[in-house]
């Protein structure tokens, strides 16, 4: 018997098992996504607004006037607030109602889509072996995925077994020597080089991604011009640049190897918070922390990350901040394990006290629970030139607040539509930027490449929303997306970044899209794009193309933001007026991106 | 056979000695059915089933919600040259079925070196595991009494059945048993208030591992 033919069998056999795997994992995510989406809604539906005077004496969940003695309401166990009766779930009869088993719908809810989603299956699993990817790939997934990169054997069931050296010769012209020997090597050998590897990839941020960088170039460049403030130690821009390394497709195909060094280099991965954006300083108060409050910043890194979600009606200019919760914070004493956490932010543009927004307290936990809902009004035109600055502080009896880290969401760029929530890292204190953004720190950017043409008929995958495309225009824009530099740090181990645009236009319409995702292999003959169809060329005169980078994590209940990018024809000027007038040709440009952003779901 | 109409999505795997009756188990858990050749897995392996999972009220009784539930039952090879495929694939799993043949005793003597395992590789220090004493069936040949076996699974505080992939004897009541663990244990990790951050702080993460006591906090 032929024992490397037995070989390639059986590492057919495995790779088709995790092919089915691998699509009851995509069904898998899909119900997860659902359920994320149900959640947000129930929870804006259900959240306390503080734009009415805070009372305790109405149910944060419906609002309704609660009695003194009739109907009081009681305070529900997961976030504190008081909640009438009709407003609880749980408990098994009215007579145990007020025992603590039940919780108000809001924190019901939370916790059901904890259960459901298998997210307390990976929060416990991130006890033992943290993860410092950010993502929660299951084993079946990584192995899938680096025999994927590694060969271009087909894995789809119906297909037949391709013969096993050939494609990979072909492929790859150069160093072919080493693949072949790597994989005439038997199957348990890949496994173990693969296993002793899985025991790495906990801490290292080496997911395989050769194609990715490939097309994202994820920040190349050495030389960060950063003008701004001395925000940032030194190392700290080091350690950013070092991490958003970009990796050679050959680089890749000695992962092993790579990757053991890349533990090796100082400070790559220990010390990084895992909720670090690019920028933020992994330890310490080397930032020039400019506290007020009282802050000490001399305590240890900031850890965690905060839930929130923006919401802005255009009819009442009213901007909807909702504050889910955080996770992860660390303590405010880390010795006593004290953490009396609450939320505060303001809009930046002014500082003025009447921007304040604050969350309650709550006790004694690091993971805090709010879902509450802070108001403001404000005209869009203010809005857009603002950034919040959210924050979280610890507060103790004896008014000293401890700064337990912040971050800050630019507004210019948030195409201001309807949204979900998103989770921002907490960071080091940063100082306000003149420019309201973290933008000439981090120098992001997003390349995209642009051509105005006419409407393919064969095509579905836009959406608009409103009007009958007939009645609009047959232009399409098509936007390449060619890739991303410098984004967060977290962003260079993701297979799954995405682009989400949405086109508004002259009138008010709005046309949205979706990329696929910027991980494909090289082989793929798609690259991500975001088409726009419908349209006219009046309506393209003055509009505003908002596109966000997000980090779909998989089976966590939130993708997160990466950063934004806003082209607006008024402002870009003659470049945008030569892509309208020559249909057919293809423009490039280069788009900052700002960091930490949101925008609507589709 | 799948679409995501299902309430929990369960990841269970069977672990033991080749030959023990891994397969042949769930493939008479899912589908009923009994092959009496052996066919040595490959590597790994799952089957799929959806089950009516019905909650126990708080104060015991039956009679709660019913939920449904998507198994994915993995199956493992036990052969020793697939050990650190295998043993990867522990971590994703949410309980264990603990598998080892009445008929042989090394396969029982086993059993301590594979809890270790779970131990090492499994997503908690404390999973849920069932212990499964297979082939009760082939009662002349069996080489493991009873006692023995379930003064083990006391040790290690797990329940133990004896089952028998021919006849179907046990083997829904070992996954259940199973099954029900992992519900009870999801919901506990849930409700009980968040312990300090598990991740994310560098700091935590590599001073040196706590004492065991600690434990999987649920
Ligand atoms: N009589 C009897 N035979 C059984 C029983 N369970 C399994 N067998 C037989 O035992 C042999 C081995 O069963 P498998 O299920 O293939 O063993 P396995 O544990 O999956 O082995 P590996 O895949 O190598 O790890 C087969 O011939 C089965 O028919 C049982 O309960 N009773
Ligand atoms: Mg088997
Ligand atoms: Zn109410
Ligand atoms: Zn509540």
């Amino acid at each position: 018997m032929d024992l490397s033919l037995l070989q390639t069998l059986e590492r057919q056999k495995i790779l088709q098992v995790l092919q089915r795997d691998k699509m009851l994992r995509t069904i898998e995510e899909e119900r997860i996504r659902r359920m994320k989406q149900d959640l947000q809604e129930t929870r804006r539906r259900g959240a306390k607004t503080f734009s009415r005077q805070y009372s305790e004496r109405t149910c944060a969940r419906c609002q309704r006037p609660l009695g003194k003695f009739w109907n009081s309401g009681s305070v529900c166990h997961g976030c504190s607030h008081r909640i009438c009766s009709r407003c609880r779930v749980g408990g098994t009869s009215p007579a145990t109602m007020s025992a603590a088993e039940w919780r108000c719908t809001v924190c019901h809810a939370y916790r059901d889509v904890r259960v459901r989603s298998g997210e307390w299956f990976l929060e416990e699993r991130a006890k033992k072996f943290p993860i410092t990817t950010g993502r929660h790939d299951t084993v079946g997934e990584k192995l899938l995925k680096s025999y994927s990169m590694l060969s271009n054997i087909s894995i789809v069931p119906p297909t037949p077994p391709p013969y096993l050296d050939c494609p990979i010769l072909s492929r790859s012209g150069d160093s072919c020597l080493s693949h072949t020997t790597f994989f005439t090597k038997s199957v348990e050998d890949l496994m173990v080089s693969f296993t002793s590897h899985i025991k790495k990839i906990s801490k290292s941020q080496n997911d395989v991604r050769g194609d990715q960088a490939e097309r994202l170039t994820v920040g190349k460049s050495s030389a960060i011009a950063y003008t701004t403030q001395k925000s940032l130690s030194d190392t700290d821009i080091n350690k950013s640049l070092h991490l958003t390394r970009g990796h050679s497709l050959s680089s890749l195909l000695h992962w092993s190897k790579e990757s053991d060094q890349e533990g090796l280099s100082p400070g790559a991965e220990e010390d990084l918070p895992l909720s670090a954006f690019g920028t933020c300083s992994g330890n310490r108060g080397s930032s020039s922390s400019i506290t007020d409050c009282g802050a000490s910043d001399s305590s240890p890194s900031v850890t965690g990350e905060l839930e929130l979600a923006l919401d802005y009606h255009n009819i009442t200019s009213c901007l909807q901040v909702t504050v889910n919760g955080c996770r992860n914070l660390r303590y405010a004493d880390a010795k006593k394990k004290k953490c009396n956490p609450y939320v505060k932010i303001y809009l930046e543009r002014d500082r003025a006290q009447a921007s304040k927004r604050k969350t309650s307290v709550k006790r004694n936990t690091t993971n805090p629970v709010y879902n509450e809902v802070l108001q403001y009004q404000i005209e869009r035109p203010l809005l857009c030139a603002s950034t919040l600055r959210a924050s979280v502080w610890h507060s103790s009896n004896l008014k000293r607040k401890v700064f337990l880290g912040e971050t800050l969401i630019p507004l210019e760029a948030w195409s201001f539509q309807e949204t979900t929530s998103a989770r921002y890292p907490l960071c080091s204190k940063r100082p306000m930027s003149p420019e309201g953004g973290a933008v000439e720190q981090e120098k992001a950017e997003l390349r995209v490449r642009l051509k105005l043409g006419p409407t393919c008929q064969t095509s579905s995958i836009s959406q608009t929303h409103g009007l009958d495309i007939a009645s609009h225009g047959n232009h399409r824009l098509t936007v390449i997306i060619k890739g991303a530099k410098n984004l967060p740090m977290r962003a260079n181990t993701s297979q799954n970044i995405y682009v989400k645009g949405c086109l508004t236009l002259s009138r008010g319409r709005t046309v949205g899209s979706s990329s696929s995702t910027l991980r494909k292999g090289s082989c793929s003959s798609d690259p991500p794009q975001l088409l726009f169809d419908g349209l006219s060329r009046a309506e393209l005169a003055d509009c505003v193309l908002v596109m966000d980078v997000w980090d779909h994590t998989h089976l966590t209940l939130t993708d997160r933001p990466l950063g934004g990018a806003r082209l607006d024809a008024n402002k870009i000027g003659l470049p945008w007026l030569t892509v309208l007038r020559t249909p057919n040709k293809w423009y490039d440009f280069s788009l900052p991106l700002v960091a930490n952003f949101n925008s609507r779901r589709t | 056979m799948t679409d995501g109409d299902y309430d929990y999505l369960i990841k269970l795997l069977a672990l033991g000695d080749s030959g023990v009756g891994k397969t042949t188990f769930l493939y008479r858990y899912t589908d009923n059915k009994f092959n009496p050749k052996f066919i040595t897995t490959v590597g790994i392996d799952f089957r799929e089933k959806r089950v009516v999972y019905t909650a126990s009220n708080p104060n015991g009784t039956p009679g709660g919600k019913t939920f449904k539930v998507h198994l994915q039952l993995w199956d493992t090879a036990g052969q020793e040259r697939f050990r650190s495929l295998t043993t990867a694939f522990f971590r994703d799993a949410m309980g264990f079925l603990l598998m080892f043949d009445l008929t042989s005793q090394q396969s029982f003597l086993n059993v301590r070196n594979w809890m270790s395992q779970l131990q090492a590789n499994a997503y908690c220090e404390n999973p849920d595991i069932v212990l499964v004493g297979n082939k009760a069936d082939l009662a002349d040949q069996r080489e493991v009494q009873e006692k023995q076996a379930k003064e083990l699974a006391d040790k290690y505080g797990i329940p133990y059945f004896e089952t028998s992939a021919a006849t179907g004897v046990e083997v829904d009541k070992a996954v259940i048993t199973l099954l029900d663990l992992v519900m009870k244990r999801m919901e506990q990790c849930v409700d009980k208030p968040p312990a300090e951050p598990a991740n994310g702080n560098g700091a935590t993460k590599l001073s040196p591992a706590q004492p065991n006591e600690k434990k999987c906090a649920c």
